[in-house]
């Protein structure tokens, strides 16, 4: 899954970031396939849905190997604030009173990776809407909230035959922008429509595009306030090394309790580019995931340990980092 | 539907051991082992300890013998079903007997179930079980006479026969009022059987599960063991286990055993190879 690049600046208007990154282990026993009458990961696993659901309710990324993006689906699901089969990002920016900016989500296993974009300048709005689907058919439903001072956002997408037709809702609170995002395509072009609504006078009124080939959408409704929301939940797969006894899935590696040691202080840190992923990988750690970290860490996130063992001869750690 | 054994309810999915508790003097298995009470109850903590949900207790060996009258009968099981019930309120208690008399007592007494091995000889059981909201256990004898060894008995389709007997016997007792999710069916194995019937039934065991009704199992040393492999009583636990593990593969729910732990140990493990029950503890290759 790839990570979106920062939405666009808007021009006059504030700013409001909250992100979430939380890391949990790859440990295929969390699997609902993999139950067994007792929980050999009890403790574990109550760590992980604590963290995880401290994502919220809005669109998760997964940073994980395909192993640990199941593990982090299922944790999800368990949670209950996730629509299991839309991994995805949401961002949402306007200037001037006008809605929303730009929003991309992606999904994954025989669904729709679905990318959806749009932008705002001046009053106006240009509208690009993205959609791709592989393994012929797709669908993908998106749905995102905020409050004070952001916006919350929904979104459905559906493709077929690489098709695509896409939805967007998003509303929000307190004197922010609501908007409302319907779109279709077919034979590779798009149409689509884009409705958004606001309390309190605030943020812009009905928007409405339509697109083929190249966007176009044309702008009812008058301008509000500057917005600019990013939310950002992230939740990451990956684990030390898998030699820590005799017993470990790698069996002991005398090198494993130093390399698990070197890789905690670079995780509290917040900057895994010192990690040694060479010795990592032979080690049996699942870092796919953990080795992107610096790619979304804000720089002085407060970083919080929710668990930190090795039990079954593989370090686990549940960390957060918050921003 | 909930099985509902009296005082207790069992999900859908659930396999129940019912441990044999002899108050008898010449029982085939134990020769009189837990002819005294006191042996008895402690055989009664034993297969509690050791996983049973049920105990069957029985005043009267199977296998003909000296005549027992349902004086005697009550005397050796009621007092006893009542000490059991008072100690062990979460048991489920079954009663092994064909006697109405004897069954109204035992469930005055605190007993569950009433185990009527002899395929419903007292057409008056069926309402002992109504009146006391109990159990019952309905099961084919192919019409033989209580305490009597089959004798060129044939059966066009014991299958047959076993499944239109008991299932006619399930329905007379719910006729009579008891409650349907409280009517298990049995086959019987070697009651009115030779071995042959028995293996048969074995072999064909899911057709009687497909009834809807739950199904009782009582293979436990039995004769038709002992004849397939020429082993006496005492020698027949590997072929017991092994019918177990055929008749838990074909969805029976009930097992009346004298071995509980070994009995328990295949059928989950039988059930769990059938998808029916998950492992206890899997972290091989998961961590």
């Amino acid at each position: 899954m790839s990570l979106d690049t920062p939405p666009l600046v808007p021009r006059g208007g504030y700013s409001t970031t909250d992100t979430t990154v939380v890391l949990v282990p790859g440990v295929l026993a969390l699997l609902p396939e993999y139950a067994g009458l007792t929980d050999p990961v009890a403790e574990l696993r109550a760590a992980c849905l604590e963290a995880v659901a401290r994502l919220g309710e809005g669109p998760v990324s997964i940073l994980a190997d395909p192993q640990g993006e199941r593990v982090a689906r299922a944790l999800l699901s368990a949670v209950g604030g996730f629509e299991a089969q839309a991994p995805g990002r949401l961002r949402t920016s306007t200037t001037d009173g006008q809605a929303p900016g730009r929003l991309r989500t992606s999904t994954t296993e025989g669904e729709a990776p679905g990318r959806l974009r749009t932008s705002t300048t001046d009053g106006q709005a240009s509208g690009r809407l993205r959609t791709s689907t592989t393994e012929g058919e797709a669908s993908g439903r998106l749905r995102a909230s905020a409050t004070e001072g952001q916006v919350a956002g929904r979104l459905r997408a559906s493709a077929t035959e690489g098709q695509a037709s896409g939805r967007l809702r998003a509303s929000a609170t307190e004197g922010q922008a609501a908007g409302r995002l319907r779109a279709s395509a077919t034979e590779g072009q798009a149409s689509g429509r884009l409705r958004a609504s606001a309390t309190e006078g605030q943020a812009p009124g009905p928007l409405r595009a339509s697109t083929t080939d190249d966007p176009v959408v044309e702008v009812q409704g008058a301008p509000a306030t500057s917005l600019e929301t990013t939310t950002a939940s992230y939740l990451v797969v990956g684990n030390g090394s898998a030699c820590r006894t005799e017993k470990a899935p790698g069996f002991l590696d005398d090198r494993a309790a130093a390399f698990d040691d070197a890789l905690r202080s670079a995780l509290v840190a917040g900057d895994v580019s010192g990690v040694d992923l060479a010795l990592g990988r032979e080690l049996l750690a699942s870092l796919d995931g953990i080795s992107r970290l610096g790619e979304i860490l804000a720089p002085g996130a407060e970083v919080t340990i929710d668990y930190d063992d090795a039990p079954l001869g593989v370090q686990y750690w549940v960390m957060r980092w918050e921003s | 539907m909930t099985l509902k054994l009296g005082r207790h309810e069992f999900a859908d999915d659930a396999t129940l051991m019912m441990a044999i508790v002899n108050r008898t003097p010449d029982s085939f298995y134990d020769q009189g082992a837990t002819w005294a009470e006191d042996k008895a109850f402690d055989r009664v903590a034993l297969v509690v300890e050791q996983g049973a949900e049920i105990v069957d207790i029985g005043g009267i060996k199977a296998a003909p013998g000296v005549e027992i009258g349902a004086a005697e009968e009550k005397s050796r099981v009621v007092d006893f079903v009542a000490r059991v019930r008072e100690t062990y309120p979460g048991l489920v208690i079954s009663v092994d007997t064909w006697r109405a008399e004897v069954g109204r007592a035992a469930c005055a007494a605190g007993a569950d179930v009433l185990n009527d091995a002899w395929g419903g000889a007292d057409p008056e059981l069926v309402d002992a079980a109504a009146e006391h909201d109990a159990a019952i256990i309905c099961t084919h004898t192919g019409g033989v006479t209580p305490r009597t060894r089959p004798y060129r008995i044939e059966y066009d389709d014991v299958v047959a026969a076993a499944i239109a007997d008991t299932v006619a016997y399930a329905e007379r007792a719910v006729a009579a009022g008891v409650d349907p999710g409280s009517v298990v069916i049995d086959p019987a194995h070697d009651f009115g059987k030779n071995t042959f019937h028995s293996l048969e039934l074995t072999r064909r065991l899911d057709e009687m599960v497909a009834t809807g009704y739950p199904v009782l199992v009582s293979l436990s040393n039995k004769d038709f063991v002992g004849e397939t492999l020429d082993l006496p009583v005492g020698e027949r636990l590997t072929g017991t286990l092994a019918a177990t593990a055929v008749s838990a593969l074909a969805g029976a729910r009930v097992y009346r055993v004298h071995e509980v732990i070994e009995t328990r140990q295949v059928v989950d493990m039988v059930n769990t190879i059938a998808g029916r029950r998950l492992p206890t503890r899997a972290i091989r290759g998961l961590q």
